[in-house]
């Protein structure tokens, strides 16, 4: 073999090298795109899910289904929210950062909801929380100008607000 | 339709083309004019000339409010004129609704105010409509989750939409799954029980209360005729008295706990009692619990305390995630202090065999009568559920095995949270199962929340105390160290069993692997140079024994026959391929001990052996069990076994696995799997090593090295004489002759040898000599495979 039929050959084994794994990474994810078309989605949507992290096809669904966008599900998905959850949170109104913040706390959406609509922040709603009251009684009894650790003493007496 | 080419999709387009109705465009000028003078464009024109409507009758559907030729054509379909369709039209409903509702009979008016109600489905209005349900009515119920046949069975049994849903479903569960979907569970009730109880003029929660109480309907509406309201009424009945009971003794003025008291000092023994229980349970930020519990007790003679005070730590708990679902756990305990009296004092801690702790306080010692006050304290872990948005703590501060055997007169627990974590729920159990006889305050101090919880009534048998705080998450986290200590308890401490056999036979292991080193190991072979003669005392039917793993087979025993008509014991006599074979009267001269003792076995019937005979047969089997037996016993001296050595391993080894079996707690069917498992781990490395620590002795060494180099030599000679031609400066065949034997013993081709010489005087034959292979292969026919002994 001749020195430039040598060097040939290496600089076609080299691309090769390069070209080959390229070729396989293009031909799987074509159709793993293709998958996705089947259930619906354009051609240029996937890679968009990919980038927010949504990688399967079902989750790419479950967030579909409750009417998220990519940007949208993604930011809720980083949050550690599930699809069924962000939801109930967007249904009741809350954007994905002031749901972060009252789901660290441990309120679910609709009593979340509640808590905010009787314009309590949410550390007066800890507050009135974890002395048992609800929304509704803590409001009743924060109009009679009590807080919680009033307002708990005089339910102890037996008394209304 | 993806990834269709250009020339694909113009195919289909033209199929489809072809497929659709042929209908002619309005030529001509006539045609054309007519739906001119209907207001119709030219393209118009041909769009309700394709669904074969007149200009006529489409200027009908315009004027009724259908101004697309396809959805008159729909409508037409459906079976509407354009003057009907007009009307549906014009309340906005689908073209395919209008006729499902129409079709089931329902005018346009009616269809309207069912669809308005929420009920869109005509089939489901037809429904309702059949169980006489209006569209405002049945609108209630579907919105509720009712379907018609539902909804006429509890409107039937006296129930509003809104009160029959209160009635016909318990609190929904949530269940979160790995895949990010979410399921929900509730009990749902049957109307005829609700029905009964409603009309007993019980509310549904007090129903479901008594449900879950174990309350019939008879004995709650007895409570409501003596004057009790549920509530009240469950408070009496848990201090054991009957409605008749309990109404005179509120009539004097008592509480259900005082009058129980009463009830119990007119008793004939008092018993043992505690007087006050407090725990105090730190949650540690690693999600241990650290307990303190300060126990009083009135001991009097005569009751269950005597020799100790005990108190049970069970190994298997439940995690109550809510009064009717659970987790199970299996926490660990770790006692760090017991005082009585404010004095440290012997105790002692048994486990069974469900690995529940019995902590004994006192020893041996009585515990002397009157009040004592015992200090416990423990750390243990595992009692965190973990819930969606926020964990739970459950604690089981008094279980029923206590109050069991000790009634408990005042209860109360303080839990401390990790520094930042805010209460979200303080609930939990007190009295008789699912009953709530506590309070709860919580009090926020500089290192956390603190629940201070006060069971409000004395424990008696079958009571416990449980506390059940919500946190948000984050605040308390299991360490991986305890997640798999958790996980060994979960799974009957199989991964310490694992770990300790691990540990057993690697202890074995590395004794064994010593052991190897010192007596274990072959001497170098070193250079193999063939040698001409065997070694001293060393038979063929050894030689095959030493070199092919004490095998002794159809060749052994060619070979040992050979060797013993060499000797003159015996004479071999071929003919048409039989093989005769005669025990001569003289002595055989130059053979082994053990060649003899083989023929001697081998010829104890007769002198005569004819092969392919039954009764050759069963004698070459007998005889060839002595062989064994007595070769077995010259590689013996030959090889030393080592079996000092192997013990002090095999104890290591067996001791490890008893200790990994004596450990692990499983079912029946998986301890037999297990212990078989560890059986076959144990079984293997020793045999292993049984047989790696054999080891020739020196003399045995040069033996194996004198061998493998006559070996060679044969297989040199032997080889050459296959050949064609003998080896040089020898006297070959007579070489050859003599230790034809060996070479049948050793592997070498000597069947051409065998068959050249026509010296043998211990073999007669009309076949043209004797042929080694011939003569192993008649033996092979009579003998089972060999296997190596």
């Amino acid at each position: 073999m001749g020195p430039w039929r040598g060097r040939l050959l290496l600089t076609i084994a080299a691309a090769m090298f390069f070209l080959g794994p390229m070729l396989a990474a293009r031909a799987a994810e074509n159709a793993r795109i293709g998958a996705w078309e089947d259930r619906g989605f354009s051609r240029d949507e996937p890679p968009r899910w990919w980038r927010h992290d949504i990688s399967t096809l079902s989750e790419a669904l479950e967030w579909r289904a409750r009417g998220f966008d990519p940007a949208g599900a993604g930011a809720w998905k980083r949050m550690a929210f599930v699809p069924v959850d962000a939801r109930e949170w967007t249904e009741a109104a809350f954007d994905v950062r002031a749901a972060s913040d009252w789901h660290r706390e441990a309120f679910d959406p609709v009593a979340a909801g509640e808590w905010r609509d009787g314009g309590f922040s949410i550390g007066d709603a800890v507050a009135w929380r974890k002395r048992g009251f609800g929304p509704a009684d803590a409001a009743a009894w924060r109009q009679t100008g009590r807080g919680p650790l009033e307002a708990v003493g005089l339910r102890g007496a037996g008394r209304a607000p | 339709m993806r990834h269709l080419s250009l020339p694909a999709v113009a195919i289909l387009a033209a199929v489809h083309v072809s497929a659709a109705p042929q209908v002619a465009p309005p030529d001509g000028a006539p045609e054309l004019r007519r739906w001119t003078e209907q207001g119709f464009s030219p393209a118009d024109a041909e769009t309700w000339t394709r669904v074969g409507i007149d200009p006529a009758e489409a200027r009908e559907w315009v004027q009724a409010g259908v101004p697309y030729a396809e959805w008159a054509n729909q409508f037409k379909g459906e079976g509407f004129g354009p003057a009907d369709a007009g009307v549906w039209v014009e309340h906005e409903i689908n073209v395919y609704t209008a006729g499902d509702f129409r079709a089931a009979g329902f005018s346009v008016g009616e269809a309207t105010a069912w669809i308005a109600r929420g009920v869109r489905s005509a089939r489901r209005a037809q429904e309702f409509r059949d169980r006489e349900f209006g569209p405002a009515e049945a609108g209630g119920w579907w919105a509720l989750g009712f379907s018609a046949d539902d909804a006429a069975r509890w409107r039937n049994h006296g129930f509003q939409a809104v009160g029959a849903q209160t009635w016909k479903y318990g609190e929904t569960e949530y269940f979160y799954m790995r895949d990010g979907s979410r399921n929900s569970a509730r009990t749902v009730y049957d109307v005829e029980w609700a029905r009964e109880w409603h009309a007993a003029g019980f509310s549904p929660d007090e129903a479901r209360l008594a449900v879950s109480y174990d309350v019939s309907l008879a004995e709650a509406s007895a409570w409501l005729a003596a004057g009790f309201a549920f509530p009240e009424a469950m408070a009496w009945r848990d201090s054991a008295f009957d409605p008749a009971g309990a109404a005179i003794e509120k009539a004097e003025g008592l509480s259900p706990v005082e009058a129980q008291d009463r009830r119990r000092a007119g008793l004939p023994q008092p018993t043992d009692v505690i007087t006050a229980w407090h725990s105090d349970i730190v949650l540690r930020s690693d999600a241990t619990l650290e307990v303190t519990e300060t126990i009083a007790v009135l001991n009097r003679p005569g009751g269950p305390i005597d020799r100790c005070f005990t108190r049970a730590l069970p190994a298997t708990v439940a995690l109550r995630r809510s009064a009717a679902s659970y987790t199970t756990a299996w926490p660990s305990y770790d006692v760090t202090s017991v005082l009585q009296d404010g004095a440290p004092v012997p105790y002692s801690i048994d486990r069974d065999r469900a690995g529940d702790l019995t902590l004994c306080v006192g020893g041996d010692a009585p515990v002397p009568a009157g009040g004592r006050t015992f200090t416990l304290q423990y750390t243990t872990d595992d009692r965190l559920i973990d819930l969606h948005n926020h964990d739970r703590l459950f604690f089981d501060v008094v279980g029923p095995e206590l109050t069991a055997h000790l009634p408990i007169r005042r209860a109360s627990a303080a839990v401390r949270l990790p520094t930042g974590a805010n209460t979200v729920r303080a609930d939990g159990f007190a009295g008789l199962p699912k009953r709530k006889y506590f309070t709860a305050e919580i009090s926020e101090t500089v290192i956390g929340d603190v629940v201070h919880y006060a069971v409000t009534r004395p424990l008696e048998r079958d009571m416990g105390f449980a506390v059940a705080i919500s946190l948000p998450k984050g605040f308390a986290q299991a360490s991986l160290w305890r997640q798999v200590r958790r996980l060994d308890r979960a799974e009957g401490r199989i991964l310490s069993s694992v770990f300790v056999l691990a540990f057993g036979q690697l202890a074995a292991l590395l004794y064994f692997l010593w052991a190897w080193h010192r007596v274990g190991r072959d001497p170098r072979k070193g250079a193999v140079v063939p040698v001409y003669e065997p070694p001293d005392g060393i038979s063929p039917a050894l030689m095959r024994y030493l070199v092919a793993r004490r095998r002794v087979d159809d060749r052994t025993v060619a070979a040992t026959l050979v060797r013993m008509a060499h000797c003159g014991a015996l004479v071999i006599q071929e003919r048409e391929g039989l093989y005769r074979i005669q025990r001569n009267s003289q002595a055989a001269h130059g053979c082994a001990a053990h060649e003899a003792a083989f023929v001697a076995r081998l010829f104890a019937g007769g002198d005569v052996l004819i092969l392919g005979t039954r009764a050759t047969r069963r004698a070459l089997r007998a005889a060839r069990k002595v062989l064994r037996a007595n070769l077995r016993a010259e590689r013996a001296m030959l090889v030393q076994a080592n079996t000092r050595r192997l013990r002090p391993g095999l104890v290591l080894s067996c001791a490890g696995a008893a200790v990994a079996l004596a450990v692990v707690s499983l079912p029946d069917q998986a301890a037999y799997g297990y212990a078989l498992f560890v059986t076959a781990v144990v079984a293997a490395l020793n045999f292993t090593f049984w047989r790696l620590l054999k080891a020739p002795t020196p003399a045995g060494h040069q033996v194996f090295q004198a061998v493998e180099g006559f070996r060679q030599f044969l297989q040199a000679a032997y080889g050459a004489a296959a050949a064609g031609h003998d080896m040089p400066s020898m006297n070959a065949v007579a070489v050859r002759a003599e230790y034809l034997p060996y070479a049948i013993a050793l592997g070498a081709d000597s069947d051409r040898a065998s068959i050249l010489d026509r010296r043998n005087a211990w073999y007669t034959g009309n076949s043209g000599g004797f042929s080694v292979a011939d003569f192993t292969a008649s033996l092979q026919r009579m003998m089972p495979r060999a296997v190596p002994s």
